[in-house]
């Protein structure tokens, strides 16, 4: 092979290489810009043998939640706790917050329930509702089993969930009946349409798709976050994001 | 092909099957399934949700139809995002679906058709053992194949085949066996000829010369007998020995039975002849024939009438001398109740043809001769066909006419045996070969007759 011959590819390859590192360094930038970094964590406190939510992370301003939250369907943000001492030992709690756009009425419906507690309450608008959610929650966590001494992390989950399970059990009536006979509407429940007449194959196969439909999260945010030990001043550490998902 | 093998290409088979399947149903399901929950569906909805509204603030008077259809629409509406939110999960439920579905179906009938290759090749290999055997000349071969289909009907045609070949052994064997006697019997017949009738010259001599003495008389008249009964016996040699070759000619079995039975009706008063025609079960066109012959020919062959004719006669000549041999009318002898007055014994021509195998039509007709005469004794049954074994040797009997039946059958290609005999009587059948378009060659068609 000549000089002449080498030097185009060698100029191809460089080519090559300086796109890849374009591409990869775009790639990075995306997923930094992408990433729960942007959206601001979950606060704890450490109070005594209690841990304490204070405010939850700002995930209303995900564009995908906010287009969630004014579907009409209901939008359950599950809040799962666990908090952990150096031997070990944990604690866990749950909570939810559901809210639902009333096409109708133009308001919010918000309810909590679990480890928030439970509440009720309308909202004229999304702003109304966004600050609703940074309002301090002042949620406590009892942990007696875990040693005051030590430091503890807290391991913080939520999942939204873009429809409730009485909408998904609709859903999945409907579908089912629609398979089994699309011309006579969604009216009857599952079990009416797959134990009357017809195909029971058929039946089979409806329900199996039917009951495929999940509420599976739209969205999931994983933070842990570290809590110094209990004979310093109560202090809120910032919290580490480690996003995982 | 190995099973191995064939597993293999069947295993390739149901994968690419299976994936090309999955794959043009994916694409096809997943249109219709984005079409369902179009974004255009979706903002449609959204729009006569607020048309609704609109339409609730304009008329406030019909407020709760228009806030009744808005939660319709809302609910439908709801529905169709769930099931975008769940679209690939449910696409792919249905996808694993049929996926199971096809593939089980596509293994199952793998399995079924390894299963009966397996059995096919077992059922072949039998077949084989069963040609290796007819091949090394074995005739009696049994396959034991009892399926309809090609393996079973080969294996039939094996059986059928090996006992063909027995059958032509045993005829091949009769007729060299008769030939032979034959030839001794020309033999035998020319040597007897010329001092026979030497005698007989010297002894119309010696009558002429003696004619005074009176007591010479009676001792002439008897060596006269003697040599009488020597001479017939000499032309039943001869007649054995010399036993023209079949003449065929095309005919119908049933007719030239009905013509016989006709003509010789009256020849024995103790006999009632009957002719009946055994309708075959099985070959439809047969069966649709008339029963007396009077339809199309049903049973063709190439016979030489006048030896038929010689072996009939002999045959209901053995039957009058067995029913004269009867002590009384056997009460229980088929047709026993139709034999009336004078007449004590009853002949029976059937007429068959062999039944159909897997529903080709063999090539085989006959007669059954049935007497209800007194049986053929135990002793001689084996050697019935040898010439000069006879059970009415003082009655007339020479011993050559079953022989000489014998052997004109097998000249015709076809067989004389004792079917069935007991007490109430006794079954002889006459084999012939069918008559096809074939079978009648020229050479034997104008054959003449050898008398040598």
């Amino acid at each position: 092979m000549t000089g002449a011959t080498q030097r185009p590819m060698r100029t191809v390859f460089d080519a090559v290489v300086r796109g890849l590192a374009v591409l990869a360094s775009g790639l990075a930038i995306v997923l930094l810009v992408g990433s729960p970094l942007r959206a601001s964590p979950p606060q704890l406190e450490r109070i005594g043998r209690d841990v304490a939510l204070i405010e939850l992370p700002s995930l209303l301003d995900d564009e995908e939640v906010r287009d969630q939250l004014e579907s009409g369907l209901t939008t359950t943000f599950v809040v799962r706790l666990t908090v952990r001492d150096r031997q070990g030992q944990t604690v866990r709690g749950e909570g939810w917050i559901a809210t639902r756009y009333e096409l109708w009425d133009e308001v919010f419906l918000v309810g909590t329930g679990g480890l928030l507690g439970a509440m009720r309450s309308q909202l004229e608008d999304f702003e109304a509702l966004s600050r609703w959610w940074r309002e301090p929650v002042g949620v406590r966590l009892a942990a007696p089993s875990l040693r005051r001494e030590d430091r503890w992390v807290a391991r913080i989950e939520i999942d939204v969930i873009p429809f409730s399970r009485d909408e998904q059990r609709d859903a999945q009536r409907w579908l089912a009946d629609s398979l089994a006979a699309p011309e006579a509407g969604a009216t009857e429940s599952i079990a009416s349409s797959t134990n009357e007449g017809g195909d029971p194959f058929g039946n089979v196969l409806n329900l199996l798709l039917a009951t495929s439909i999940r509420r599976d999260a739209l969205l999931s945010r994983r933070y842990t976050v570290e809590l110094p030990a209990a004979p310093n001043p109560p202090d809120v550490t910032p919290p580490r994001e480690n996003p995982e998902s | 092909m190995t099973l191995r093998s064939a597993l293999w290409i069947f295993a390739a088979l149901v994968i690419g099957a299976t994936l090309g399947f999955f794959l043009l149903q994916r694409q096809l399901a997943g249109a219709w399934f984005a079409l369902g929950v179009h974004p255009q569906v979706l903002a449609a909805l959204e729009a006569s949700l607020e048309d609704q509204k609109r339409l609730a603030k304009l008329d406030a008077a019909d407020e709760e139809a228009y806030r009744a259809r808005f939660e319709a629409l809302q609910a439908l509406s709801n529905r169709l995002q769930i099931l975008s939110h769940a679209r690939q999960r449910i696409l792919g439920r249905f996808e694993l679906l049929l996926l199971t579905v096809s593939a089980g179906l596509v293994m199952a009938g793998a399995v079924v058709s390894v299963l009966r290759r397996s059995r096919d090749e077992a059922r072949l290999g039998k077949l084989q053992t069963a040609l290796t055997a007819l091949s090394a000349g074995r005739t009696d071969i049994e396959v034991g194949e009892r399926a309809r289909d090609v393996i079973g009907r080969i294996g039939r045609m094996v059986e059928e085949t090996s006992r063909r070949m027995a059958r032509d052994r045993r005829r091949l064997r009769a007729l060299r066996n008769l030939a032979d006697w034959q030839e001794a019997t020309k033999r035998h017949a020319h040597e007897m000829r010329t001092p026979l009738t030497a005698a007989r010259l010297e002894l119309d001599r010696l009558r002429g010369s003696i004619r005074q003495q009176t007591d010479a008389r009676e001792p002439l008249a008897s060596l006269g007998e003697e040599l009488d009964r020597l001479a017939v016996f000499a032309r039943g040699f001869a007649t054995f020995g010399r036993l023209p070759r079949p003449r065929l000619e095309p005919c119908d079995l049933v007719v030239l039975a009905r013509d016989l039975v006709e003509t010789f009706a009256d020849a024995w008063p103790e006999l009632d002849l009957v002719l009946e025609v055994a309708r075959p079960s099985t070959s439809d066109a047969d069966a649709d024939a008339d029963a007396d012959g009077d339809a199309a020919p049903s049973w063709p062959v190439a016979v030489d009438r006048d030896l038929m004719r010689q072996v009939l006669v002999n045959l209901w000549d053995n039957a009058a001398r067995a029913v004269r041999d009867r002590p009384d009318p056997n009460p229980e002898a088929p047709g026993a109740e139709a034999v009336s007055g004078a007449k004590r014994g009853r002949v029976c021509v059937t007429a068959w043809t062999a039944p159909l195998l897997d529903g080709v039509e063999l090539d085989e007709v006959g007669l059954d001769v049935t007497d209800n005469g007194s049986g053929v004794a135990e002793s001689i049954r084996e050697r019935l066909f040898t010439p000069y074994v006879t059970a009415y040797r003082g009655a007339g009997g020479s011993g050559l006419g079953l022989a000489i039946s014998k052997k004109i059958l097998l000249d015709h290609g076809g067989d004389l045996d004792l079917h069935a005999t007991g007490p109430s009587g006794t079954t002889f059948r006459l084999t012939l070969p069918r008559l096809t378009e074939t079978s009648l060659t020229p050479a034997r068609r104008n054959g003449a007759r050898d008398d040598g």
